[in-house]
């Protein structure tokens, strides 16, 4: 089935031809971004079912927004917004942001070096480990690039909650990787 | 309070960044299909389901919507500008109508007991009349009956029909009224009109487009133009063919 896809290389031409709702359009776009919104939704929601319906829902709000989508940026970081956003209600349904408010960010010390020679895999799995509301604003910083007030604009809490949810989330990795040397 | 020593995070952060974000996972097979089925009932739902207008724009819609509605009323033919039927008049076939003395009138259109009849009624009357007591007695049972129905049998209704402006049959026609005149159809419009005129420049004959502008008066100035840009347009035409 793929063989008959247009192979449409150009961002530009996928988007104009998602916004003309276009299927062969959709179909590549999405054969294009699956894998690695998959990915995404998977850091935020673990391997089960809801991050299938996350990257469902998000493919769906992608082609029935597209018109909203200016070409100015990237579609790949417009897509993956979408997709954490819909993370991002998923684990507010399930009520899964224990985020404790705690102002006062914890010192943690320097990364271990060998945190940098880590292979995706391992990085995955240690991230994956985290609690719920530890993960979600690590994933939010460390990885997406958000800052602290966007992620307190985000999750509706504030900047300090979310640099102390960050340094335990670290904490916990430097723990971790404490126990897996050992 | 301790602040937190982020530079290697941060460092750790754009090395751990560059390799998660190319990360792929693997896609359930299906979840395309899913999309697909979505995204069908989407498009076959009805658009007007989809349209979030605001109120002020719905209520421009109901308004331009009335607004039709009027107009269209509007172009519909008025019955009392109906040229087929102009005028009706009924007349007795008899040419000298039935004059009855004002004390039988009366008698028939009241309900008059026998015994009574012979009090009420003057001298002169019965002198008129001489058997008007059996007479108003069976009148008296069916007043009406025994002169309307006479009436209604000789009665004929002359219909005169003008149909305007077409001169042809324009002299008032006669026709015997039998029964309940039918409605008149109703006009064609203002496209079924102009092929008729058109239908008869074909057939050679002279058109009247005179007619296009029944009820539509604001059309006579349009209908005037194109009336004289075609029949200078035939005049040359036949011009042409005549100089060849």
């Amino acid at each position: 089935m793929l063989k008959h896809l247009p192979t449409l290389e150009d961002e530009r031409t996928l988007v104009q031809s998602c916004k003309k709702q276009d299927r062969k359009g959709q179909h590549a776009a999405y054969n294009r971004y699956a894998g690695k919104m998959m990915a995404v939704c998977r850091r935020y929601l673990g391997a089960g079912p809801d991050a299938e319906d996350a990257l469902m829902e998000g493919f769906m709000k992608v082609f029935s927004k597209i018109d909203s989508f200016k070409e100015d940026g990237s579609f790949e970081g417009w897509i993956r917004r979408i997709m954490v956003n819909e993370c991002l209600m998923k684990i507010r349904k399930q009520g899964d942001m224990h985020s404790t408010p705690i102002e006062e960010a914890w010192g943690v010390g320097q990364a271990d070096e060998a945190f940098m020679y880590m292979r995706t895999a391992e990085i995955e799995a240690l991230i994956a480990e985290l609690p719920p509301g530890y993960r979600t604003i690590f994933n939010l910083y460390a990885i997406e690039g958000y800052s602290h007030d966007e992620i307190a604009n985000m999750l509706q809490i504030s900047a300090g909650t979310s640099k102390s949810q960050l340094s335990r989330a670290r904490t916990m990795i430097q723990h971790k990787m404490k126990l897996i040397e050992l | 309070m301790n602040e937190p020593n982020n530079t290697s995070w941060e460092e750790l952060d754009k090395v751990w960044r560059k390799k998660i974000q190319d990360q792929a996972d693997d896609v359930p097979a299906n979840l395309w299909d899913k999309i697909e089925t979505r995204l069908d009932e989407q498009q076959v739902r009805p658009m007007w389901t989809r349209v979030r207008m605001s109120p002020w724009t719905w209520s421009a819609a109901a308004v331009i919507a009335i607004l039709i509605g009027m107009n269209w009323d509007q172009s519909m033919p008025e019955e009392k500008g109906n040229p087929l039927v102009v005028e009706s008049k009924i007349k007795p076939s008899s040419s000298e109508p039935i004059h009855l003395p004002a004390d039988v009138e009366e008698l028939i259109t009241t309900q008059v007991k026998p015994s009574v009849v012979r009090e009420s009624l003057a001298p002169s009357v019965i002198e008129k009349l001489p058997n008007v007591e059996t007479q108003v007695m069976e009148e008296a049972r069916a007043p009406i009956a025994s002169v309307a129905p006479k009436e209604e049998e000789s009665e004929e209704i002359w219909v005169r029909v003008d149909i305007d402006p077409v001169k042809e049959n324009a002299k008032p026609v006669s026709v015997a009224y039998q029964e309940e005149p039918e409605q008149p159809k109703q006009k064609k419009s203002g496209l079924g009109r102009f092929l008729k005129q058109l239908r008869q420049v074909v057939k050679g004959e002279q058109p009247d487009w005179e007619e296009l502008r029944e009820g539509k008066p604001s059309l006579v100035d349009g209908i005037h133009q194109v009336a004289n840009t075609y029949y200078r347009t035939e005049q040359t035409v036949k011009q042409t063919f005549q100089i060849q």
